[in-house]
């Protein structure tokens, strides 16, 4: 069972779009997935299909470990969502590593301390210069990689950027994540953006970044 | 008419039939006649039965070829019917059986394995013990040479002739089948010993010493033969084992990594052709500080100079202009320092991998002088492009770079070619710069430096790619150029003698003077038949069964082998066509350079011109058409001959006329290749498939994959039709290592998913980001050689036979007498309008079956 964590180095970089997006997209490869929402703000939902007004979610469970199962939402055969549930104070922890059933868990990560169980951490960034400064204060994990999204290759100083970190030897992705207007209006659709608009090179992107989560990582081609 | 006949419901129905066939279109007499037959059907059969229906229902799919009504279709329809009745709709196809070919599968394989044990034992035990090997290979040549000449001179009765003939050619065929390198080791042998004795024979059994008109013919197509056969055993050597050389990896260091000074000279080429060369060579990966690019301009053309201070390379202008390209190069060389010389013609676009890929060699060998890579063209040259074969069979230059290279690196002879190369400074230095004395300056460069003990290497990779001549004068131009300096070079500073080569280099350098010598043998081998025809000279003072029994093996067996030994390459008998075509051209150049070879003056190749429609270029094709004209009259003497002449003549007449025939088929080739057809592109496109994508003015973002590119405009796959209006702006991505570039263009053509996007005027940074995404991308020219057929030498005769007869009948068309083809050509055409038409077993799903006849 692979295990991905991604979290935007700020707010606003585009993970939850992120995450739902590669669910979809690992679930057409074939791989039964879930989607882990972890975030208070409880958005995850928004773009699997999730009604607004529905509360349920792990942060409304006495005990996530054993009764996780009954706050999942399917969105469709082989990709469910665990929403957060809104509440406050609750905390990810060892209930975590009770989750199963599945070939691939998606975590949904909020700024802050990352759990502790064994995943492979995408650090979700774009080629800006507030990234730039963040990831020169951040603090780096194990295994960590930074994924670029929001690319556009008209703008000077992304690329600039993209080849200084390169150069200074962070860990980056190969893959880099365009700025589609597919993604945006997706979210609009209240669709993953593989259903939105399938031809779509988002679309196309995030089956590449799929297959490598499937992959478990590694140095697979990515 | 007809309504005293018939009932007046009948005769509305056919009056409704006759308006619906003449509304398709079909004539008064066809429609008529059409609806005669109707009648007559639903009179006689009973056509509204079932199965009648049914065949009714599907008369499109069983009928093909009437869609119009026309006068003869009554008798099509009949044809079409029996044909259906009797043919089965899934041939049985002629297989042999299944035992048999698992038998020979499993033999040719077995055989194979065995030979390439016993070849890595030998090659194993060379390594090991290099003077035991050298011994026994000595000793091995040693009886081999003894049997093989007790072979070739023994006389045979033609009955033990023809037994040895059919025994050889079966083990070609056999060995044909088996794979590995000893295999073709061994057709070459049997080749080589039917070949030598085909020579034998003819020094001394077919002379007619007697008759000084069949003397002098018999004498000068034995010296042509003899040519041919000297150009086919050297060929053998020189080709037998390629050596493949792979890239050398340099110091992990980049600081100790040479300096490269890379030149581009040029004289009179437009500066947009020269703009790409420059800016793939500053794409190059190199460090920055240890290259230079400079351009040598022997124009002195402000405009060039303007270019090198923008783009920030070195100019060099000088103010004499002798010597051409190796003067230039020799002026620049006096203000370069650097450790390595590359020099690039200036439509030749490295890639970025040039320098890395071939610099290696010079560590791994201290006394190497020069690196040479193939010149890949993206543009077709005028062979593919008159006959439409462009990447359909390899180009006339594949041999060379793909096969006779690799040869002579084997024996280290490789040369260096004039471009896409890296020479040594220090080496150059010692010779006194690049050589001036001959017009083939590059070869003649190399041959010095091997003199002095310097080695060359051949990387078999594309790492650049370039124009191909643009029109069949211009080819011919650079041929001659090139024929006169290896004479020269021949003449002046021969391979064969002086110092400093070994045997290996020796016989290389001359079989590629030899090859250029081909001028006059090829136009007595275009001529030999009519001697005979025509004069009545015994050119072969032999019975027809003896020539037959030894000059068709010897062609059998060196066609077969040169198929196995060259056939990735270069398919059979294209060789004979490019060879023909030059023949006129280069006979008189290399004769008077084999004579005198200081005359003669240098003329630059025509590159990147346009040529606006079909024409036949008279001035370039008067000497095929001289030449076929004389072969005409040879047949017309031969048929004459056989009528009125001896009957023990008939058969040499007949094999005379044979020959005569194969001689017209080459020449329609070359007639076909003369004529010039359309080329209205300024810009040649370039095949290369690539990821990309395609952004449009809403932000929308869309894969697709990039076919062909220029440097007017792209083609573009899309995964998806779009919804794209003409002349809308959209934008292409396209990446280069790391970095992603977007290039503006106008939606030109929309067809499905086929787009066509012209792209926008750009600056010199995007042009330079275009080049490097483009045609320097490291791996662009890497599937040069996939794709094109395997060689099929049948096909590849019926494949010319239809072109050269088909240029005859363009000749003819466009001729006098042309309305007489015309006229030909439509009767013809209705003739085969009658032939039944293959119906598919799935015709109901309405699926069109491919025809052999059409229209």
């Amino acid at each position: 069972m692979n295990c991905v964590a991604l979290q935007g180095i700020r707010g606003g970089v585009g993970t939850s779009s992120l995450v739902a997006g590669l669910a979809l997209a690992a679930r057409e490869q074939g791989a039964r997935v879930l989607a882990v929402d972890l975030c208070q703000d409880n958005l995850l939902g928004i773009h699997l299909g999730l009604p607004h007004a529905d509360a349920r979610g792990w942060s409304r469970l006495a005990d996530p470990a054993q009764e996780w199962r009954s706050a999942l939402h399917h969105y469709e055969e082989g990709l469910d969502l665990l929403p957060h549930g809104a509440q406050s104070g609750a905390s990810a922890g060892a209930w975590l590593q009770a989750l199963e059933g599945y070939d691939l868990v998606l975590l949904d990560l909020p700024m802050g301390p990352v759990p502790e169980i064994p995943c492979q951490l995408l650090t979700v960034v774009n080629a800006d210069a507030n990234c730039h400064v963040r990831l020169h204060r951040h603090v780096w994990a194990v295994g960590e990689r930074l994924l670029v999204t929001q690319f556009t290759s008209r703008r000077a100083l992304q690329q600039d950027l993209l080849d200084l970190w390169q150069a200074a030897g962070l860990p980056l992705l190969g893959l880099r994540l365009h700025r589609d207007e597919a993604m945006a209006e997706a979210m609009a659709a209240k669709q993953p953006v593989g259903r939105y608009a399938p031809t779509s090179l988002i679309a196309h992107e995030l089956a590449s970044l799929a297959s490598w989560c499937l992959g478990a990582g590694g140095d697979g081609p990515c | 008419m007809l309504a005293w006949l018939l009932t007046p419901t009948v005769s509305l129905w056919c009056s409704r039939h006759y308006q619906g066939l003449r509304r398709q279109g079909g004539s008064r007499l066809g429609s008529a006649g059409l609806t005669l037959v109707w009648l007559l059907a639903w009179a006689l059969f009973p056509l509204e039965r079932h199965g009648w229906q049914w065949v009714l229902g599907h008369a499109e799919g069983l009928y093909p070829h009437l869609a119009r009504p026309r006068v003869g279709d009554p008798l099509r329809i009949l044809l079409q019917s029996l044909w259906i009745i009797v043919r089965r709709p899934k041939p049985i196809p002629l297989r042999w059986p299944a035992s048999w070919q698992r038998a020979w599968q499993w033999g040719t394989q077995a055989l194979g394995r065995f030979l390439i044990r016993q070849e890595e034992r030998g090659l194993a035990a060379a390594r090991a013990t290099p003077r035991e090997a050298r011994w026994k290979s000595v000793l091995l040549c040693a009886v081999a040479g003894t049997l093989s000449l007790l072979c070739i001179t023994q006389p045979f009765t033609l009955q033990a002739q023809l037994v040895f003939v059919i025994m050889l050619m079966g083990m070609a065929f056999i060995l044909r089948a088996v794979p590995g390198r000893y295999p073709m080791l061994m057709m070459m042998v049997l080749s080589l010993t039917v070949s030598c004795r085909y020579i034998w024979w003819r020094y001394t059994s077919t002379l007619d010493w007697f008759d000084p008109v069949s003397l002098t013919c018999g004498l000068l197509l034995l010296a042509a033969e003899t040519y041919a056969w000297i150009v086919l055993l050297l060929g053998y050597w020189q080709t037998a084992w390629p050596l493949n050389r792979p890239p050398a990896p340099l110091p992990a260091d980049s600081a100790q990594w040479p300096s490269v000074d890379l030149m581009i000279p040029t004289y009179n080429e437009d500066l947009a052709i020269v703009k790409g060369t420059v800016y793939a060579a500053l794409a190059l990966d190199w460090p920055a500080d240890k290259l230079t690019v400079w351009l040598l301009d022997d124009g002195d053309r402000a405009s060039f100079r303007a270019f090198a201070e923008e783009a920030g390379i070195r100019y060099v202008a000088r103010p004499t202009h002798e010597h051409a390209k190796a003067g230039n190069i020799n002026h620049a060389l006096k203000q370069a320092s650097g450790d390595l010389v590359a020099i690039f013609d200036c439509d030749h676009l490295p890639t970025r991998s040039f320098l890395q890929m071939t610099v290696g060699w010079f560590y791994r060998d201290p006394r190497l002088g020069v690196v040479q890579t193939p010149h890949h063209f993206f543009s077709a040259d005028p062979f593919e492009h008159n006959l439409q074969r462009f990447r359909k069979m390899p180009n006339e230059g594949a041999l060379f770079y793909g096969l006779v290279q690799d040869g002579n690196d084997m024996w280290d002879a490789s040369f260096f070619c004039g471009s896409c190369a890296v020479i040594k400074r220090s080496a150059l230095d010692e010779i006194g710069g690049i050589a001036v004395e001959t017009v083939t300056e590059d070869a003649h460069t190399s041959l010095r430096l091997h003199r002095l003990g310097y080695t060359s290497a051949y990387i078999r990779i594309p790492l650049a790619a370039g124009l191909a001549t643009e029109s069949l004068s211009a080819h011919i131009g650079q041929r001659i150029r090139w024929a006169r300096g290896m004479v020269q070079i021949l003449r002046l500073d021969n391979p064969l003698f002086g110092k400093g080569l070994n045997l290996g280099q020796r016989l290389c350098y001359f079989n590629a003077m030899l090859h250029f010598l081909s001028g006059i043998p090829r136009l007595i081998f275009l001529t030999a038949p009519l001697a005979f025809l025509i004069l009545h000279a015994y050119i072969i003072y032999a019975p027809a069964a003896a020539i037959a029994l030894y000059m068709l093996p010897h062609i059998f067996h060196s066609a077969l082998t040169n198929s196995r030994l060259q056939g990735k390459v270069r398919h059979s008998f294209w060789g004979e066509v490019y060879e023909t075509v030059l023949a006129w051209y280069i006979a008189r150049p290399t004769t008077v350079a084999l004579f005198a070879p200081h005359k003669g003056k240098f003329n630059v190749t025509a590159k990147g011109g346009m040529t606006e429609e079909v024409y036949l270029d008279l001035s370039v094709s008067r000497p095929y058409l001289i030449l076929i004209l004389l072969n005409l009259c040879g047949l017309g003497f031969g048929i004459w001959r056989i009528c009125t002449g001896p009957a023990d003549e008939v058969l040499t007449l007949i094999l005379s006329m044979l020959w005569t025939l194969y001689n017209m088929t080459i020449l329609g080739g070359a007639l076909a290749v003369a004529f010039e057809s359309r080329q209205v592109r300024t810009n040649p496109r370039v095949e290369m498939v690539m990821p990309a994508a395609i952004k449009l003015a809403n932000g929308h973002l869309y894969p697709c994959t990039l076919k062909d590119y220029s440097n007017g405009g792209v083609g573009v796959l899309l995964e998806d039709a779009l919804p794209l209006a003409d002349k809308e702006r959209v934008w292409l991505l396209l990446r280069h290592g790391q970095r992603e570039q977007a290039f503006a263009a106008k939606v030109q053509r929309v067809f499905g998913r086929k787009l066509g996007l012209e792209l926008e005027p750009m600056a010199q940074a995007q042009h330079i980001a275009f080049i490097q995404c483009t045609f320097a991308r490291a791996d662009t020219w890497s599937l040069w050689q996939q794709r094109l057929g395997k060689d099929r030498p049948l096909h590849s005769l019926l494949d010319i036979t239809l072109l050269g007869w088909g240029a005859y009948w363009r000749l003819a068309r466009t001729s006098p007498i042309g309305f007489v083809c015309i006229l030909f050509e439509k009767l013809a055409r209705w003739l085969l309008s009658f032939v039944p038409r293959r119906v598919s077993p799935d015709f109901r799903s309405g699926a069109p079956t491919t025809q052999t006849v059409k229209g």
